[in-house]
């Protein structure tokens, strides 16, 4: 009860002060947001989608997005990595080496994230990027 | 702790679904694609014009592609690194009738020792490749290819590209032999008929310039418009502003006068091959060409460049590159290449954990196992561009093209076997899962054997091509049956 307090009372005083407001922010700790949310949340929750028909085409259309978002990804590591045949100095180890553990990196993320559990990333930036609570 | 089994069946779909598509959907198109005659006596593709009699034949017996002796040693490299799937079979089946708990405790230690037998793998894979790719004329060949569309699609100049390679030969032999008398390979035929050519001796190593000639022997063709064998001075230009270079109007005449070594005021292929070999020598100490470019240029020039200009108007070299000597442009490309795969692995990084959720919570919603979403939904996203690319190279229909593309397909399916399984067996052993996935993992096995042992042939027909399609819906149907089996 009162570490609830404590926060409370840290919230109002990040309030008054815009520098601790901003600190706050990268923090991914917004003082309009419960303070449960995460960096994961700047993505759509799918648990909080509709459970009808509708809700159904909107999971469907995101699913499109996100595989849009990794299909362009994908192109990308590939273009860039090809391009880097035209330096000679790499071009062996580029050709045999890179190009094909970068096609491999797409699969090797949702492999990754899926055994990590539901919010994985969510999970891991916390522990990692951000300051135990007070 | 025991994770979310749904969310886990999701990377094994994507595992499963990622390997299974690259060895069989791109390997059909690129049978379809590179399809040539086939021998109905020997029963070999035959790689001679015309590659289709009839033309655009789709026979199923008497059309097909070869396999080469590379694609034929991926397929034994591909199954020995498929081993690491039994690593997890076999305990597995061992704690079946245990708890959970004691299942992925006992499970541990085989994923740990499957860990570094992945790791093994995959570092002696790459090795391999690296050791092959020193030597290997294939692989010489695809960079050379590679090289050639850059230039084309203005990534790059033909002076930066050569310059470079140039100064990369030199550091590898610091002594070549020097004033080897250079002779295009389509002169010495010619030699006979015209006493009067000269090809004069280059202080130029005559690998570097076989290097050079290959890249540049479509270009002549494409600007030879009337076949006539030789380039006049409007056809010199075009070819100059298609390699990305920008002669000064000055320089135009000087170097047609330099190309057209026996004066015949046209210039034969192997004249264009010393010359522009003469031009990057002579450029490679230039570094600020278009300084000189702003003070000098003659009217006549001038006019020959419009003309050219008013020919291609559309093939004009981008700005970013027009002022940039080679050693900016090499830089550039690094940079831009380091911003490409960065960028891209950001958005997977990001992606890719609201994509497994999605996928996850479209299985839980349609009652349809998360599995069967993956196995279909991942390579989509992930493996599309690789599928295009195979297909791509086929479409050359020569014994190379087929070699790269169908190796490059193997080893898309090694890398599943060593850097994504390597993942799984690390996410095993440190967020103690269960490993109850063996329907798919032998499916997965199967899989890589049947086409292993397909891929021991020397000649795939389009009817092979068919039945190595039928594997992808015939392995869905596998795991389905085995699950209905009681496997899982």
């Amino acid at each position: 009860m009162s570490m609830h307090f404590h926060n409370e009372e840290r919230s109002s005083l990040e309030m008054k002060n815009p520098l601790l407001r901003t600190a706050a922010f990268f923090r991914c700790q917004s003082l309009d947001l419960p303070p449960t949310m995460s960096f994961s949340d700047i993505f759509i929750d799918v648990k909080s989608l509709p459970a009808d028909g509708f809700g159904l085409f909107q999971l469907i259309t995101l699913g499109g997005v996100y595989g849009y978002c990794l299909c362009y990804a994908s192109n990308l590591i590939s273009d860039g990595s090809e391009l880097l045949l035209l330096v000679p100095a790499w071009a062996g180890l580029i050709g045999s080496v890179v190009l094909p553990v970068l096609g491999a990196v797409p699969d090797g993320c949702i492999v990754l994230f899926s055994g990590m559990g539901p919010d994985a990333q969510g999970k891991y930036l916390k522990h990692r990027l951000l300051p135990p609570p007070l | 702790m025991i994770s979310n089994s749904e969310q886990l069946s999701v990377g094994v779909g994507a595992l499963a679904g990622s390997t299974i598509m690259l060895l069989t959907i791109p390997w059909f198109l690129s049978i379809v694609g590179g399809r040539v005659n086939v021998d109905p006596k020997t029963g070999k593709a035959v790689y001679k014009t015309p590659k289709l009699t009839p033309p655009d034949s789709l026979s199923l017996t008497e059309t097909g592609v070869a396999l080469s002796p590379a694609v034929n040693n991926g397929a034994y490299v591909m199954i020995l690194t498929a081993v690491s799937y039994l690593i997890l079979q076999v305990p597995g089946m061992m704690y079946l009738n245990n708890t959970p708990v004691e299942q992925a405790a006992g499970e541990k230690h085989w994923a740990q020792l499957g860990a570094v037998l992945c790791l093994t793998f995959f570092v002696g894979y790459l090795y391999q490749q690296y050791k092959i790719c020193q030597d290997d004329i294939t692989q010489k060949r695809i960079r050379e290819e590679y090289l050639r569309s850059a230039i084309l699609s203005k990534k790059i100049s033909l002076t930066g590209v050569m310059i470079a390679e140039l100064a990369e030969y030199k550091l590898i032999h610091p002594k070549y032999s020097s004033h080897t008398t250079y002779q295009s390979e389509e002169s010495r035929p010619l030699r006979r008929k015209s006493s009067s050519e000269m090809v004069q001796p280059l202080n130029i190593p005559e690998e570097f310039m076989n290097h050079l000639e290959r890249i540049l022997k479509p270009f002549f063709k494409i600007y030879d418009e009337n076949g006539d064998g030789v380039l006049n001075k409007q056809e010199l230009v075009a070819v100059f502003r298609e390699l990305g270079e920008e002669p000064t109007a000055d320089e135009v005449n000087s170097i047609f006068a330099e190309f057209d070594a026996d004066n015949s005021g046209s210039i034969e292929y192997s004249e264009f091959v010393a010359g522009v070999a003469k031009y990057i020598v002579s450029h490679s100490d230039v570094r600020h060409r278009h300084m000189a470019r702003k003070l000098s240029g003659s009217p006549q020039a001038r006019d020959l460049l419009k003309e050219a200009d008013e020919e291609d108007e559309e093939e004009e070299v981008p700005e970013e590159l027009k002022n940039l000597s080679p050693d900016e442009q090499q830089s550039r490309i690094k940079m831009r290449a380091a911003v490409m795969m960065g960028l891209g692995t950001l958005i997977v990084l990001l992606v890719s954990d609201p994509m497994v959720e999605v996928m996850s919570e479209l299985g839980a919603r349609t009652g349809i196992p998360a599995f069967y979403i993956a196995f279909v939904l991942a390579p989509l996203a992930s493996n599309a561009s690789e599928l295009i690319a195979a297909y791509n190279y086929s479409l050359k229909k020569t014994a190379s093209s087929m070699s790269i593309s169908l190796s490059t397909l193997e080893g898309a399916a090694v890398m599943n076997n060593t850097f994504v399984l390597g993942i799984f067996m690390l996410l095993i052993c440190t967020q103690s899962l269960v490993w109850e996935f063996f329907a798919e993992t032998l499916t997965i096995l199967l899989v890589q054997v049947c086409i292993a042992v397909y891929a021991l042939k020397s000649t795939h027909t389009v009817m092979d091509g068919c039945f190595i399609l039928a594997l992808y819906p015939l392995s869905l149907m596998l795991v389905a049956g085995l699950e209905a089996m009681g496997w899982n």
